[in-house]
């Protein structure tokens, strides 16, 4: 009998206690980027909706002034130097599409001209909106937003 | 996505009135101001439900440049204090700072005993 119990109290200890890995190690991660609009006032809902049809989970809007030098300011008329900034989260993959979509419009008209850059993001404060912001179950759900 | 600058930028997308929250807690944990900038936001109302987040219209973005060694305290202190779980809904990410001019650097109590010694 207490050669049974020494052996239960040494089984205990060996038993390996479930190792609880990080986010990071368990799922693969998508690269996420930043992707940055400049454009002229009232002309971010085309912007919003294309991107979002595109994969893009949330989009900001800014809303700021540029300031040229007198002489393009005399050539492009003082109603053109409000702007909108929209600050869009795209996944890696999906960046070509948001591309795309801005260089096609900007080509459209001068008031619709605009500039566009991505910024890669280095780290997210949370799993929750890390999921959100990535679409991460978008591989489970088998949709392929754009293609 | 690797990044061997000194700083980083801290964006946090939060409801309006929440940047109190945000700034409190990025003080207390190591960065020295921020800049607020009013914004509207727009989520993906597809995503937003199935994920079970509510992006509001009303929004406050706060960018915060922080010294690398100090960005992932302050990330945890503002998601304790206003992350997605909270009033403030916020959102944070960071993106990396190639090269920065007028900010001062932080002298530890270390450094000054050793400038000092």
């Amino acid at each position: 009998m207490p050669i049974f119990k020494r052996n239960l109290k040494k089984n205990d200890h060996e038993i390996p206690q479930a190792e609880i890995k990080p986010f990071e190690q368990r799922e693969k991660l998508q690269p996420l980027y930043a992707f940055f609009t400049i454009i002229n006032r009232e002309q971010a809902n085309y912007y919003i909706h294309a991107y979002e049809e595109a994969g893009v989970a949330v989009t900001m809007v800014l809303y700021a002034h540029s300031q040229p030098p007198q002489e393009i300011l005399s050539i492009i008329g003082p109603e053109n130097t409000k702007k909108e900034i929209l600050i869009s989260i795209v996944r890696k993959d999906d960046m070509e599409k948001l591309k795309k979509i801005a260089s096609e419009r900007f080509k459209i008209s001068k008031t619709s001209k605009g500039i566009a850059f991505a910024c890669p993001i280095d780290s997210v404060g949370g799993i929750s909106v890390y999921k959100f912001l990535a679409d991460h179950n978008r591989e489970i759900r088998g949709e392929n937003h754009g293609k | 996505m690797e990044n061997n600058q000194q700083y980083e930028l801290i964006v946090t997308i939060v409801n309006k009135g929440a940047t109190d929250l945000v700034m409190n807690a990025a003080n207390k944990s190591g960065a020295r101001g921020g800049t607020i900038s009013v914004a509207r936001g727009t989520g993906n109302p597809e995503l937003a439900k199935h994920y079970g987040i509510v992006v509001q219209p009303e929004k406050e973005i706060v960018f915060i440049v922080v010294q690398k060694e100090v960005k992932d305290r302050v990330m945890k202190a503002i998601y304790e204090e206003a992350g997605i779980g909270t009033q403030g809904q916020g959102i944070l990410i960071s993106l990396p700072i190639t090269d920065a001019v007028g900010l001062t650097p932080v002298i530890t109590e270390e450094k000054k005993t050793e400038k000092e010694g």
